[in-house]
């Protein structure tokens, strides 16, 4: 009857991964990286229509922790990205990747957080609007922060360059 | 709303209790990696100082780390937590209670004293957000499991965790997010009637099957509150809305429960519930005991549970059976 160490979890990625493979949402495909791991996955991002990063194919990893999904995932994209929710290092910090109570960007009181009802899907899916909403309230990157509300025709030029750089342009 | 207000010693963190310094790595067991180093990674660093791994510092050149060596650190600090409070503890004679106590006031001394005469043992649920929906489910599943002579209390359990399934469902919550942890509860409580006292104790202590269960009752609690929203959203906060405080405070491991959980939680499955809250009011010498009634006649007498501003722990009354209790 006692479970080993994240069992529950690899229960719940194997379903997560089946659902996805499935009904994978548009612009979104994510899967682990290797058959071996399933607390390390890999997710290739389509960037929105009608904005800046549209055209781009953004890779990013998700690790997760041996507790999911009680504990949430972290997100990395690992290619270039300027948005002001996304650090330097490529670690998305939004909301719904922090449990309530854990608030490292004072978020809203109404901004979706992550609990066991959220899931892989949700936060891509949450990720996407963030690449078309940036909420530069809660900002990762202060620098993207700060052009995006200054001068946003050179923000959009600055996040198209890096876009020309991950499709190897 | 008659229960006061939690007093947590600090944000996220149940107190454990009064004459204990609550343990440092309490706060950071609620504190998910963040991925990014932040100040709360800083805290996590401090926590561990034994380990391996450098003090993050405060200066330009943070030490970068891995996602892995941060989750690889909050393991550490839950199996120390673990070592020093288990999930649930073994039961204990009350005069326990009453040494923590000794130089405490006469308010807490007198009502500890005038609770030994109805009661005479307690059970300690770890301090961690979690401590009222694991010591319900375990109470519970305890009387359940002691009780071998009544299998309908058994059944009445089945039946009531069975139900939980429709509501989640009525609630709108998918199946996805709920049925890993609905499977986890029912098949302890289907397995209870094989149990030892020792082996009931041991799947609580195991943190895979005794969150599983926190999880399916909070769920379960969420799904009340918004299945019966006319009745409490009049309680929430101007502007807020059911399905934000269930997010925000129910939903969520480590959120520490309100009043209201405990009402819905004993609505949904059935299960009274009396709060024997332990206070430090210099007027009273009696703990002052609130009732949780489900709608339905009560079929078994109340589950007791100890209530200290922050904590909620188990009791035993005398008059309820205690035979084979470890």
């Amino acid at each position: 009857m006692y479970k080993t160490m994240g069992s529950t979890a690899l229960k719940r990625l194997m379903k997560e991964y089946r659902e996805l493979t499935l009904h994978a949402p548009e612009g979104i495909t994510a899967g682990p990286t290797t058959e071996e791991n399933f607390f390390e996955w890999e997710a290739l991002i389509e960037g929105p229509k009608d904005t800046p990063y549209e055209g781009g194919i953004f890779p990013a990893t998700l690790t997760f922790p041996k507790d999911y999904p009680l504990s949430p995932p972290t997100m990395k994209f690992t290619c270039d990205m300027f948005h002001p929710n996304i650090y330097q290092d490529g670690t998305v910090c939004i909301s719904i990747l922090h449990a309530p109570g854990d608030d490292p960007n004072m978020y809203e009181s109404s901004s979706e957080r992550w609990s066991p009802v959220q899931s892989v899907e949700k936060i891509l899916l949450s990720v996407l609007s963030m690449l078309a909403e940036p909420n530069d309230e809660s900002g990762a990157n202060i620098e993207a922060c700060k052009v995006w509300r200054a001068d946003r025709k050179h923000f959009d030029e600055l996040v198209r360059g890096t876009v020309r750089k991950t499709l190897g342009l | 709303m008659q229960q006061p207000q939690e007093s947590a010693v600090k944000p996220g963190l149940t107190s454990v209790h009064p004459a204990v310094a609550p343990v440092a790595s309490n706060t950071t067991t609620t504190t998910t990696a963040t991925g990014a180093l932040g100040a709360q990674q800083t805290s996590t660093t401090a926590a561990v100082s034994d380990s391996q791994v450098q003090p993050v510092g405060q200066g330009q050149d943070q030490v970068q780390l891995t996602d892995e060596q941060i989750l690889t650190q909050m393991q550490a600090i839950k199996d120390e937590e673990a070592n020093v409070h288990p999930l649930v503890g073994v039961s204990e004679d009350l005069t326990e209670l009453e040494k923590e106590y000794e130089n405490g006031s006469a308010a807490f001394r007198n009502k500890i004293m005038n609770l030994a005469d109805t009661h005479d043992r307690m059970r300690r649920s770890r301090g961690d957000g979690n401590c009222f929906y694991r010591a319900f489910a375990f109470a519970w599943f305890e009387r359940v499991m002691l009780a071998k002579s009544k299998p309908e209390l058994l059944e009445q359990a089945l039946k009531a965790i069975e139900e939980s399934k429709d509501l989640l469902l009525a609630a709108q919550f998918e199946p996805l997010a709920f049925e890993d942890f609905y499977q986890v509860t029912l098949e302890t409580l289907q397995n209870l009637v094989h149990f030892t006292a020792e082996e009931l104790l041991g799947t609580f202590q195991n943190d895979e099957v005794s969150n599983s269960i926190v999880m399916h009752f909070r769920l379960v609690a969420s799904a009340y509150l918004k299945t019966h929203q006319e009745d409490y959203a009049p309680f929430l906060e101007f502007g807020q809305t059911m399905d934000e405080y269930c997010s925000m405070h129910v939903e969520a491991m480590g959120r520490e429960s309100e009043e209201m959980m405990l009402i819905a939680l004993t609505k949904a499955t059935h299960v009274s519930v009396e709060v024997a809250y332990l206070s430090g009011n210099e007027n009273a010498d009696e703990v002052n005991f609130l009732p949780f009634l489900p709608d339905t006649p009560p079929y078994m007498p109340p589950l007791v549970l100890l209530y200290r501003p922050g904590h909620y722990d188990i009791l035993y009354r005398k008059s309820h059976c205690l035979e084979g209790v470890v």
